[in-house]
């Protein structure tokens, strides 16, 4: 009897989730008063300690969400600004030997906002918006034209289906790297989002895991529509406080040689052309390597290491159509905190890069890399402080140049330096 | 349709196929390191038994193995521990209804060095110890020489429970943080003046370490985590459930598996590695939360 009174109260007091809030404490020296008085035995007044800890929490989240219409509560919102100062300096010395100097300064904002909606189970909207032209390879723009309003893009908008624990379809307009992995810009700059399909793999019991897809590159209304197809095979292993993400990639390209340029660059590009008209000399079926190794050198989470991770990463590319100036690499080494979400975390990055004229398609590596040229080398050295949650100071600083300046052309030597602030919602 | 395209078709459907066949029968299990090797072996023997059924478990932490239920990733997860008000609010904004199911109990083990005196203490003076407010031996009886603790690290559900239940503070900013269960009990072997706690099954058959009684207040009897009935009937004040959670009233493959854990065959399994099995008030809680 004294039992089912004790269960019942404890069952009223459950109803009301704001007296529980409040008498938590109180309830442990009850449930506690109950088992010494042999009420309840322990593991009954462990039974009901964790039932009215997990009632309360499910009574306060059913609250907190039944207070926003069910389509809100489907939605996710976030985004970010940033505010840039930016000062390129260039040398150009043309094949007669004399140089020429340029400088150029500019402010520049950037501006992004996303939402994720997830309308029915094991599927999901993701939408976002950006600053910047329809340059695939920038979001920014720049301070100036007397307060001119500027444009807002769409950057991405794409559909994930989960079929199951292991495929994920995305179609759309894709963040490329919820599509393709790549631990560097070496290949892809990071604001350029394909347009197409891809299939995620990922089968955790044995690490392996696959990405594959098809990104069209243009429509045209006559003649075949270039497009680039993908396979990326990786591992992804932890040995211990070690974590080794590394992939097979192959890429082959449709309609690309002989395709005139223009039809996808605007302007002059590094990759060969043929005379006449100017069209791509050579197709892009590339194959390469990316590698990425963290090591956790924090032994717990709560106490800070002078530095508490450190990555090692790299790519390499080939392009077996032409015979010569075919291969890039990159390699470099993070270190610091793996994020810098939390006021006092930093990181800092370093590496170097040399990607030859034909290794890569000209219009998709990194565009603050001496333009995004192919035929360029260089230094990156990157730095990252958070000053508040999601606050974020930084400095990048590239040291590039022309990698193999052909008989007759110009060399172009480029010092770029930009000062960020990014605020993250 | 150009060369690109059919690769893709074909990639696609093989893709499927393979993705869907991982899935078939396949029950995903991630979580707690604690319960990694006990449910491993559980399912080890279910599919020599059933063999059109696959079983993945994987460890990762009680966090990783919640955190991969509510967001779908896998059909159960393990936790030493119960689920945070945090992740109770996650799983319902993520439409998971989180089911508990107990599979076991573990008699939490405080233990020494097989040269220190001291072989009983009460929980108050474990919290006191652990959380620094007792720096001596001297302290609770034993020799005149400093305490050195050893700990989990903070991603570890025993961590979290042995924080919550018996130290009731933050942890002394002076225990060492190790790695797993092994690395605690092989450091306290080899320190005189160490203690650690560890999961039962890893002090059953050790040597060079004591493993203390404990009582739940001064001048309440002392259990020991070893006397399976001091475990059984509660006595034993830190002994905690070994839980699984599913998302909503479990079916089929997962079904079928959760009531060989619970079945006689399954609570054999869990004695024989180490841990004890259900009491009656956690088999009438399994019965009421998932029918089973």
């Amino acid at each position: 009897m004294k039992k089912i009174i004790a269960v019942f109260t404890m069952f009223m007091l459950l109803g009301n989730a704001f007296v529980m809030n409040a008498l938590a404490g109180e309830t442990d020296l009850l449930i506690k008063k109950l088992v010494e008085k042999d009420v309840l035995t322990p593991f009954e007044a462990q039974i009901l300690k964790d039932e009215t800890l997990q009632d309360v929490a499910k009574q306060n989240a059913n609250r907190k969400n039944g207070a926003l219409p069910s389509w809100v509560q489907k939605i996710k919102m976030k985004g970010d600004i940033r505010v840039r100062y930016q000062n390129e300096e260039k040398d150009t010395t043309a094949s007669s030997g004399s140089v020429t100097n340029s400088k150029r300064e500019r402010a520049r904002v950037r501006f992004r906002l996303g939402l994720e909606a997830k309308p029915v189970s094991g599927w999901k909207v993701n939408a976002g918006l950006a600053t910047g032209s329809d340059d695939p390879r920038s979001t920014n723009q720049t301070m100036q034209d007397n307060f001119s309003t500027k444009g807002i893009q769409l950057d991405y908008a794409y559909a994930t289906n989960s079929i199951n624990n292991y495929v994920d379809i995305l179609a759309g307009k894709i963040v490329r790297k919820k599509a393709l992995w790549a631990p560097s810009d070496l290949l892809w700059d990071g604001d350029v989002n394909p347009e197409g399909a891809a299939v995620k793999l990922d089968i955790p019991e044995i690490n392996a895991w696959l990405n594959t897809g098809y990104f069209i590159l243009d429509e045209r209304s006559s003649g075949a529509d270039p497009s680039i197809f993908f396979a990326q095979p990786g591992v992804t292993l932890e040995m211990g406080n070690m974590k080794l993400k590394t992939s097979f990639n192959y890429y082959a390209t449709n309609s690309i040689k002989g395709l005139p340029y223009s039809n996808i660059v605007d302007g002059a590009g590094t990759n060969s052309t043929s005379t006449t008209p100017s069209s791509f000399k050579y197709d892009y079926d590339c194959r390469g390597l990316s590698a990425e190794l963290g090591i956790n050198l924090q032994e717990d989470a709560e106490v800070d290491e002078i530095i508490n991770y450190v990555t090692l990463f790299g790519d390499y590319i080939t392009n077996p159509d032409p015979s010569e100036q075919n291969t890039g690499y990159l390699f470099g080494v993070k270190f610091g905190d793996k994020k810098t979400k939390k006021p006092g975390q930093w990181q800092a990055k370093v590496l170097y890069r040399e990607l030859e004229k034909d290794a890569w398609l000209d219009f998709l590596p990194d565009s603050d890399f001496l333009g995004g040229d192919t035929n360029a080398k260089g230094y990156e050295l990157i730095f990252n402080y958070a000053i508040a949650k999601n606050i974020t100071l930084g400095l990048d600083y590239y040291r590039t140049e022309t990698l193999k300046v052909p008989t007759g052309s110009s060399k172009e030597e480029q010092d770029l330096v930009q000062v960020d602030c990014v605020v993250k919602f | 349709m150009n060369r690109c395209l059919k690769i893709a078709g074909v990639l696609l459907m093989a893709l499927m196929f393979i993705g869907n066949a991982y899935a078939e029968d396949m029950i995903q299990i991630k979580g707690s390191d604690t319960l990694i090797n006990l449910v491993q072996r559980l399912s080890e023997v279910y599919m020599n038994e059933h063999s059109n059924d696959y079983i993945a478990v994987t460890g990762g932490g009680s966090g990783t193995g919640v955190a991969a239920l509510i967001n779908k990733k896998c059909d159960i997860a393990n936790a030493s521990r119960g689920m945070k008000a945090k992740e109770v609010d996650q799983a319902t904004s993520a439409g998971v209804d989180a089911k508990r199911v107990v599979i076991a109990m573990d008699g939490l083990s405080v233990i020494t060095n097989g040269n220190n005196p001291v072989d009983k203490l009460t929980i108050q003076q474990i919290g006191s110890i652990f959380s620094g407010a007792i720096t001596n031996w001297s302290e609770v009886g034993g020799p005149n020489k400093e305490i050195t603790l050893y700990g989990r690290q903070s991603n570890s559900g025993t961590f979290v429970f042995f924080r919550d239940v018996v130290v009731k503070a933050d942890y002394s900013a002076k225990m060492n943080r190790m790695n797993g269960n092994a690395q605690i009990v092989e450091a306290v072997k080899q320190d005189i003046s160490g203690i650690g706690y560890v999961g039962v099954g890893y002090v059953k058959d050790a040597r060079g370490v004591n493993v203390l009684k404990v009582a739940s207040m001064e001048g309440a009897v002392y259990a020991s985590p070893l006397n399976a009935n001091d475990v059984k009937s509660g006595k034993y004040p830190i002994a905690r459930p070994l839980n699984q959670y599913l998302n909503g009233a479990p079916k089929g493959a997962v079904k079928d598996f959760i009531a060989f854990e619970l079945s006689d065959q399954g609570q054999k399994i869990v004695e024989e590695e180490g841990f004890f099995p259900i009491p009656k008030e956690y088999i009438d809680y399994n019965a009421q939360s998932v029918g089973l």
